[in-house]
C-alpha cells in the first residue's frame, strides 16, 4: 500500500522521533509515562511476556567481556512505519490503519478480534496482547486519563504516539481556528524523558539528523522512529 | 408440499450456509466486539473541567517543579515544568491510592503513652528529610525540651555542574538520580565525565570515559578544568581534592547544615520517646543502629502512610498524608501545595510533636534557591511504592524489584535461582539476577528498609540456597 497523504502536501503530517542513546540512562519514565497516559493498569500477573508496555526500554552490551563490555539502552516503541506497513496488511478487520494526514499507524481496539497477525507480523515485536481485565487498586480510577478509553482484554495494543493528547490538541487548533502548535502535541513519553532523549516532531517540517538511522531499514518499511548513537556498536546493532 | 424430516435439516443447513454470505456474522462479530469493550465492568475515567496545577514534587530532595493536569480536583497526569520526570514522579498522583497505605492510626493511643513516657529519659526526633521548615521546628521543640533532634548523615558539599568542563566521579551515580535528572542533562554536553567504578553501571556506560581503576588525583590533572571530582557522599577526601584542584567556591561548595546530632553521640537506652517523621523518606538509618539508643520501656510514634519503612518496628504507626496531598517544603527553600484532600484521619507530625502551625511558619519560607548549585540526596524514596513500577521490574529487566539481587557471572548463580542475601545479622531470601556488568564479588539490590536493616553498613554476601 502506498501512503498518499503522509507523503507530502502543505498541510500533511509526518510525525516521527529521534532517539539519541547516548542520552537513554534506563530509567524508564517514557515506560511509566506511556502507561499512566494510556490508561494501561498495573497488572500483578503480567511478566515480559504478558504484560503491556507499548514503549519499552531494553539493555543492549556490545558482546564483550569485562573490561571491554559497553551497555546502552534502547527504548522500543512502535516504528511507526510509513511503507508496507506489515500490521495493516494482516489485519482482518481493518482495526489497523494509517492516517494520511499524520502518517501515525493507529489501533483501533473496538475492532479488534485478537487474532494477533499483526504482533506475528511485525518487526519489531512492538505489539502486545491485553491478557487482563483492565483493573486499578481501589480509589485509583478516579486517577485515569479521560481522554483514553481503558480496553478489555483480549485486544491488540500498540504506541499510537498518545491519540488523546493529539485529539486535544487539534481541538485546541480547532477553536482557534490554527494548526496544530508543536508545543500542544507531545506524546508522554517525550514528555517524561528527563534526559531529554527523545524528541518528537514532525518529520515534514523538521528532517531527521543525517547522522540518524533507523531499526532494520532493509526491511523496506520506512519507520518514522530515528535512533541516534556516536558509537559504532550501537550503530551496527541496531 | 409435505414437511418432511429431510426438507428441514436441508433448511437449517442451507440458511447455516447462506448465512455466511450475508453481512450479518461479520457484523454480529464487530458488535460483539464494540459491545465488549464498553461493557459495564470496565473503569469510566471521570469527565469534567481540566485545568493545569503546579506545585513541587516531594518524593525527593530534589524538589522538581512539576504540573499536574487535573480533571476538577482530581490530578490525572504529572508532567515535569523544566524538562522530565522520574519514573516516581510521574505517578506521584497513585501515591494516595497505594495499596498499603496507613488511613488511620492509633492517635489518642499515642497521646497517653506520650503522656506517661518516662520524663527522667529523652525525647528525641528523627527526621528523615532535614532542612525543612518542619524541621526547624523539630529542633527548636527539642532545644526546648532539652531532647535531641537526629536526622539521617547528609552529603557534605554542594555542586556546581554548569561550571565545571569536567567531572570525575568516582562511584558517584551521577546520571541515574544522585541529582535531579533533568537538571543534569541540561548541563550534560558541556562537560566531560570520567566515570571511575569497577561495575559498569548506567553511569559508566553513558561516561565519555569509563575507567574501572584509576588513581583519581592523576585523572583530575590531566582533564581541562576547572575539574569537578565527586563521590557518591561528598566524603572529607574529595572535598579536600576539589580544593586542592581550586574549585572551591566555583564548582563546589559547603552543604546546608542540618543542625542536628548524630545518633552515635546519643548514649545507648537514654531515648524514653522516639518520633519519627517519615512523611518524606530520606536516607534510612538501619534499625539496628537506632534500637540499642532506646529505653527498655521506650515509645516509639512513627508518622508514615505506609507501615514498610520504620512502621515494623514500632508500636504507633500514624497515618500522614502523601505527596500530593501534603503542605510542606524542601530543603531547597521550595514550597509544595497540595493538589488534592488528604483523607480523614492523617495526622500533621509537626501539630503533633511540637504542637506548632506547620502551614503558619511555611508563610515565612522565603527560596533559597542558589542558580547552579545542587545538592546531591543519597537516600529517596522507594520507586517500587507506585503500582506502574511492575512495568521496570517484572514486565522489562530495567530495574531490580524487591526480592532480587543482581550478581555478576563469576558468582557462579544462574537466573532466578533462590539464594540468600547474608550479613553478621542474619539472612533474607532473594531470587537471582545475572548481570554481565558486575564484577566478582559486588552485588546489587535494592535498598528497601527491611535490607538495609539486614546489612548496615556491611557488605552482603549473596550464598546459594
Amino acid at each position: 500500500m502506498r501512503l498518499r497523504g503522509a507523503q507530502g502536501g502543505a498541510r500533511m503530517k509526518r510525525y516521527g522521533m529521534t532517539i539519541d542513546i547516548d542520552r537513554c540512562n534506563g530509567c524508564g519514565a517514557c515506560m511509566v509515562a506511556c502507561a499512566v497516559e494510556n490508561n494501561i493498569p498495573p497488572e500483578i500477573e503480567a511478566d515480559e511476556r504478558k504484560g503491556i508496555t507499548p514503549i519499552r526500554v531494553y539493555q543492549i552490551d556490545n558482546g564483550e567481556e569485562q573490561p571491554n563490555r559497553r551497555t546502552a539502552f534502547i527504548p522500543m516503541l512502535c516504528q511507526q512505519c510509513g511503507e508496507d506497513t506489515p500490521c495493516v496488511h494482516v489485519c482482518p478487520q481493518q482495526a489497523v490503519d494509517i492516517d494520511p494526514e499524520t502518517g501515525i499507524v493507529g489501533q483501533m481496539a473496538e475492532r479488534c478480534l485478537g487474532c494477533r497477525y499483526c504482533m506475528a507480523a511485525c518487526p519489531y515485536h512492538a505489539r502486545y496482547f491485553n491478557w487482563w481485565d483492565p483493573k486499578w487498586p481501589a480509589g485509583m480510577e478516579a486517577s485515569l486519563n479521560p481522554n483514553v478509553a481503558p480496553r478489555q482484554r483480549g485486544v491488540v495494543e500498540k504506541c499510537n504516539f498518545c491519540h488523546g493528547r493529539r485529539h486535544a490538541a487539534m481541538e485546541k487548533a480547532a477553536a482557534g481556528r490554527k494548526d496544530i502548535d508543536p508545543a500542544d502535541y507531545v506524546p508522554a513519553c517525550a514528555e517524561a524523558c528527563p534526559s531529554g532523549a527523545i524528541r518528537f516532531s514532525d518529520l515534514n517540517a523538521q528532517a531527521a539528523p543525517a547522522d540518524s538511522f533507523r531499526l532494520l531499514e532493509k526491511l523496506g518499511t520506512e519507520p518514522k522512529i530515528y535512533y541516534r548513537s556516536k558509537k559504532d556498536w550501537v550503530k551496527r546493532n541496531g | 408440499m409435505t414437511t418432511t424430516r429431510r426438507t428441514a435439516v436441508k433448511f437449517i443447513a442451507g440458511s447455516a450456509v447462506g448465512v455466511l454470505f450475508t453481512p450479518a456474522p461479520w457484523r454480529l462479530v464487530r458488535d460483539t466486539a464494540l459491545w465488549s469493550e464498553n461493557w459495564p465492568g470496565i473503569p469510566r475515567p471521570k469527565r469534567g473541567p481540566i485545568s493545569a496545577k503546579t506545585t513541587f514534587c516531594t518524593l525527593c530532595p530534589a524538589g522538581c517543579a512539576v504540573r499536574a493536569r487535573c480533571v476538577g480536583e482530581q490530578p490525572v497526569a504529572m508532567a515535569g515544568v523544566n524538562g522530565g520526570l522520574c519514573p516516581l514522579g510521574v505517578t506521584g498522583h497513585h501515591l494516595p491510592y497505594y495499596p498499603g497505605r496507613v488511613k488511620q492510626g492509633p492517635v489518642e493511643e499515642a497521646r497517653a503513652a506520650v503522656a506517661k513516657a518516662d520524663p527522667s529519659k529523652k525525647v528525641a526526633v528523627l527526621d528523615l528529610r532535614p532542612g525543612r521548615t518542619a524541621s526547624a521546628i523539630y529542633r527548636k521543640a527539642m532545644e526546648e525540651r532539652g531532647g535531641v533532634y537526629l536526622a539521617p548523615p547528609q552529603p557534605g558539599a554542594s555542586v556546581n555542574l554548569a561550571a565545571a568542563k569536567s567531572v570525575v566521579s568516582v562511584g558517584a551515580p551521577l546520571l541515574e538520580g544522585w541529582l535531579p535528572p533533568a537538571e543534569v542533562f541540561a548541563v550534560r554536553d558541556r562537560f566531560r565525565l570520567v566515570q571511575i567504578e569497577a561495575e559498569l553501571s548506567r553511569t559508566a556506560a553513558l561516561a565519555d570515559e569509563w575507567l574501572p581503576q584509576a588513581d583519581v588525583a592523576a585523572v583530575a590533572r590531566r582533564l581541562e578544568g576547572p575539574v569537578l571530582v565527586i563521590d557518591r557522599t561528598m566524603s572529607a577526601a574529595t572535598i579536600e581534592m576539589n580544593k586542592a584542584l581550586g574549585g572551591w567556591g566555583k564548582t563546589v561548595q559547603a552543604g546546608p547544615a542540618t543542625g542536628a546530632a548524630s545518633l552515635a553521640s546519643v548514649a545507648d537506652g537514654s531515648i524514653g520517646l522516639l518520633y519519627i517523621d517519615e512523611t518524606n523518606p530520606g536516607q534510612y538509618i538501619p534499625w539496628p543502629e537506632i534500637e540499642p539508643k532506646l529505653a527498655a520501656d521506650a515509645v516509639t510514634i512513627v508518622f508514615a502512610w505506609s507501615r514498610e519503612g520504620y512502621g515494623r518496628h514500632a508500636k504507633f504507626v500514624l497515618p500522614t498524608a502523601v505527596f500530593p496531598e501534603a503542605l510542606d517544603d524542601l530543603p531547597n527553600g521550595r514550597v509544595t501545595t497540595p493538589l488534592m484532600k488528604a483523607p480523614v484521619g492523617v495526622v500533621d507530625p509537626v501539630e503533633f510533636i511540637a504542637k506548632a502551625s506547620l502551614a503558619d511558619a511555611l508563610q515565612e519560607v522565603k527560596p533559597k534557591d542558589e542558580a547552579g548549585w545542587l545538592t546531591p540526596y543519597t537516600g529517596a524514596f522507594d520507586a517500587t511504592a507506585a503500582a506502574l513500577s511492575t512495568k521496570l521490574y517484572q514486565e522489562s529487566k530495567l530495574l531490580l524489584g524487591p526480592g532480587q539481587v543482581a550478581v555478576g557471572p563469576a558468582a557462579g548463580l544462574a537466573e532466578n535461582d533462590a539464594a540468600f542475601l547474608s550479613t553478621s545479622r542474619g539472612k533474607l531470601p532473594v531470587r537471582v539476577v545475572v548481570d554481565a556488568g558486575l564484577p566478582a564479588g559486588k552485588a546489587r539490590f535494592l535498598a528497601t528498609p527491611e535490607v538495609l536493616d539486614l546489612c548496615g553498613s556491611e557488605e552482603p554476601r549473596v550464598v546459594r540456597a
